[in-house]
């Protein structure tokens, strides 16, 4: 498994090749997120990363409304990426741009929503050629990586240790807070939900926005032969969000290194993405229709005198009918209707979508029950 | 003057509410079927009441959006096929979708027409033409976007452009919020946002003052004084957010922007004095404290709504006219919100100013008299006859 860290000024590249590191990402303030090197340190780590053998890759990964993107554009071109092996991209516009320019990309699909097979396809076919890795969603869970990695024939990359982003915003919602006291263009500060359990996520607000994180970061480095065999090719460590002095531990003893950790740590999704499964308790689907012979909703119940049906359906014979009710708590109810009345009383023969009958009260039944028509 | 009017598109969170978005003057409505949208808890439509809304709306002139703005998982795609064919059989007029693998199978396997979700977040001109070769006629902007910028993207892209010009707000950059994923296992991009931006948030950091704020709350857009700018740069859909709110939003806000639409068609400008009064009229319905968000420039702190999560609203919805009987003399209403006999209520008809009916004498279905209606029941109160089957019923708060 090949490895990814983030390129600071105070890395030693020596040591960094020592660990077998394959990749290094340079992280400006202008294109990154959560980039802090200025031009002048970009400049100098290109010059310094110009002999080594590793693999330079210049992260753009900002979402960009369009007077932002013609600028980041124009200082895009106005910098000499020449010792820069692949651009990572977030946004599809800036997609679209770097291969439109013949760069080799690497799409950035880590913290993003776009989850499947198909979606990485059209990206594929999009990129000409040109997407040389694609860096997984951690919300993606090992069976999905499996189904995605065996289809793919670019290289796979997944972060291994790091931050994990929740929200991202181009607006600054913290420094109004401190009413502009602090000038800096970086502001971190830890943030506690009212909703209980959920304390201490970190937040940071710099020039491109305001991101909150999860309290807990993303650790999967001890699963690393699974990835292996998954056929992930590359993992990543975001140590912009840690010491590097961790490097060393964390690529060679992750069970340990774990102990030495700023933060907790969680697997996430790796195991099973079951985020999905709680969706059929957001609604009572004893009062969701079926189709089949529906005739209407329950919307009066006037006790002695008569139950009032919302038709939301054709009724042709509304004579001898035979009606199943399903009340809200799933009791079911069998009548015979013999008179069928509309609001003024009069006895009512047919009729269509938003007509309200009346029928003889039923015991039992409460509004919101579904009306059955069985012949 | 232009003789570009943009579509007025609604929200349509159930068939009573396409009916009266549609009746209210909406050209255009979207609407979630039972799988593939963002609003899992909803009611949402089945398939036979997809079908109706479709004909519903087509027979009065306006078409229907679906969406499957769902950011799928490889499985998501199951059964998919059927319900485009579904769509493709009762002629929706077009879908609502945000993810590339999505859009990629309805090409593949479907004649619908493909809109872009503004769960994509598309906002440059680069970006737009990305999806068009996806095969994607229309972009539902990302909120950031501005009017200025719809227009170049329109005219760059080629592609049709839709904003949203009223309703509630993401704070994040839309599909790029998973807070909900984490804290209540429960993927907001598949629809199972649990609102955590509307929590207060405490800061209590060593080296700064303790706050405590709703720092991600944002509030409502309002779009009302911008629709020259709308009509001016040529957006050619206007929309309104809202499928869980209720059947009083989706009536005024329809008829609010339908009237100032229609007095553009005739008059060429919106410099009317109806302008103050479209203000007050949205301001009658349940909304956050409104602001323009990033319409016309990047938005800023004050569309921050730092207040715990509550609604304004100076009328409360009463109900929906059911059935006017002018033999019998009565409308039939079915009750939303509780009101008294003489109570003053006012009725909101389709065009034209609202009015007011007293509530004089209110009798159960079977005639009993009663001095106070319970929501969720259906009563008859005299008779009106300016009202029509459908309109809305308010009253005025106490102050
Ligand atoms: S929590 Fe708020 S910002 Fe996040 S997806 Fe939900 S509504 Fe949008």
């Amino acid at each position: 498994m090949k490895s990814v860290i983030y390129y600071e000024p105070d890395l030693d590249i020596q040591e960094v090749l020592k660990l077998g590191v394959s990749d290094i990402i340079l992280s400006t303030t202008f294109f990154s997120r959560f980039g802090k090197l200025s031009r002048k340190q970009l400049n100098e780590a290109l010059a310094l990363l110009n002999d080594v053998e590793i693999n330079v890759i210049f992260e753009w990964d900002l979402l960009l409304t369009n007077e932002d993107f013609k600028r980041c554009c124009l200082e895009f071109e106005s910098l000499d990426l020449d010792r820069v092996d692949f651009f990572r991209a977030l946004d599809p516009g800036v997609f679209s741009y770097l291969v439109s320019r013949n760069h080799k990309v690497h799409l950035l699909l880590d913290s993003g929503p776009f989850h499947n097979l198909q979606a990485i396809q059209s990206f594929l076919e999009l990129g000409e050629g040109l997407v040389k890795r694609i860096v997984l969603s951690i919300e993606l869970d090992q069976e999905e990586l499996s189904v995605i990695c065996d289809e793919l024939d670019v290289e796979i990359e997944y972060l291994g240790y790091g931050q994990i982003l929740l929200f991202y915003t181009p607006r600054s919602l913290v420094k109004p807070l401190y009413d502009a006291e602090s000038t800096d263009n970086w502001l971190e500060v830890t943030a506690n939900s009212e909703e209980s359990p959920h304390k201490g996520f970190p937040v940071i607000e710099n020039i491109h926005g305001t991101f909150m994180f999860n309290p807990k970061d993303h650790y999967v480095l001890e699963h690393v032969s699974s990835l292996d065999s998954l056929g992930v090719s590359h993992i990543k460590l975001d140590n912009r969000f840690f010491k590097n002095s961790l490097l060393a531990s964390l690529l060679c003893e992750p069970e340990q290194a774990k102990n030495d950790l700023p933060r907790k740590t969680i697997r996430g999704f790796f195991h099973k993405n079951k985020s999905d499964a709680l969706f059929k308790k957001l609604k009572n689907h004893r009062i969701l229709r079926r189709d089949k012979n529906y005739i209407g909703q329950v919307i009066e119940v006037e006790k002695g005198e008569c139950v009032g049906i919302y038709l939301r359906n054709t009724l042709e014979h509304a004579k001898d009918m035979n009606l199943t009710l399903i009340t809200p708590e799933g009791k079911e109810k069998s009548v015979v209707v013999n008179d069928v009345r509309d609001a003024n009383g009069s006895l009512f023969k047919s009729g269509k979508y938003g007509d309200i009958i009346f029928i003889p009260h039923v015991g039992g039944v409460s509004v919101k029950t579904n009306v059955y028509y069985d012949g | 003057m232009s003789n570009f009017t943009p579509e007025l598109l609604a929200p349509a969170g159930s068939l009573d509410k396409l009916i009266i978005a549609v009746l209210y003057g909406a050209n255009a409505v979207y609407l979630g079927g039972q799988k593939y949208g963002l609003r899992q808890a909803a009611e949402n439509f089945t398939d036979q009441e997809l079908e109706e809304g479709v004909s519903f709306a087509h027979a009065n002139g306006a078409k229907v959006f679906v969406v499957l703005n769902s950011f799928f998982h490889d499985k998501d795609f199951d059964s998919l096929n059927i319900f485009l064919k579904k769509l493709d059989d009762y002629g929706v007029d077009a879908v609502i979708v945000s993810d590339p693998g999505v859009i990629k199978y309805i090409s593949e396997n479907s004649q619908l027409e493909i809109h872009l979700s503004t769960q994509a977040s598309c906002l440059n001109v680069e970006a737009a033409k990305l999806w068009k070769k996806l095969g994607v006629t229309r972009v539902v902007l990302g909120r950031e976007t501005s009017i200025k910028d719809a227009a170049l993207i329109k005219k760059e892209a080629g592609l049709e452009v839709e904003m949203f010009i009223h309703g509630s707000m993401c704070m994040a950059y839309s599909g790029h919020c998973v807070i909900s994923n984490y804290t209540q296992g429960r993927d907001s991009n598949r629809g199972g946002c649990a609102h955590s931006c509307r929590f207060e948030y405490s800061f209590d950091d060593k080296d700064l003052e303790s706050k405590k704020s709703y720092f991600m709350s944002s509030k409502d857009l309002e779009g009302i004084r911008l629709l020259q700018d709308f009509v001016d740069f040529e957006i050619d859909s206007l929309k309104v957010e809202g499928r869980m709110k209720s059947h009083l939003y989706a009536g005024t806000i329809s008829k609010v922007y339908r009237e100032a639409l229609d007095y553009y068609d005739e008059n060429g400008d919106f410099h009317s004095d109806n302008m103050k009064h479209w203000e007050s009229e949205l301001r009658k319905i349940t909304h956050r404290a409104y602001t323009q968000a990033s319409l016309v420039e990047p938005a800023s702190d004050d569309s921050i709504y730092d207040e715990r999560e509550h609604e304004d609203s100076l009328y409360t919805s009463i109900g929906t006219i059911r059935d006017v009987n002018k033999d019998a003399g009565f409308l039939l209403v079915e009750v939303k919100s509780f009101f008294n006999t003489g109570d003053t209520l006012e009725v909101l008809p389709f065009k034209g100013e609202p009015f007011e009916i007293v509530a004089s004498n209110i009798t159960s279905v079977s005639g009993k008299e009663l001095t106070k209606t319970k929501p969720g029941t259906l009563v008859k109160i005299p008779y009106s006859p300016f009202a029509t089957r459908w309109n809305l019923l308010r009253k005025r708060n106490l102050q």
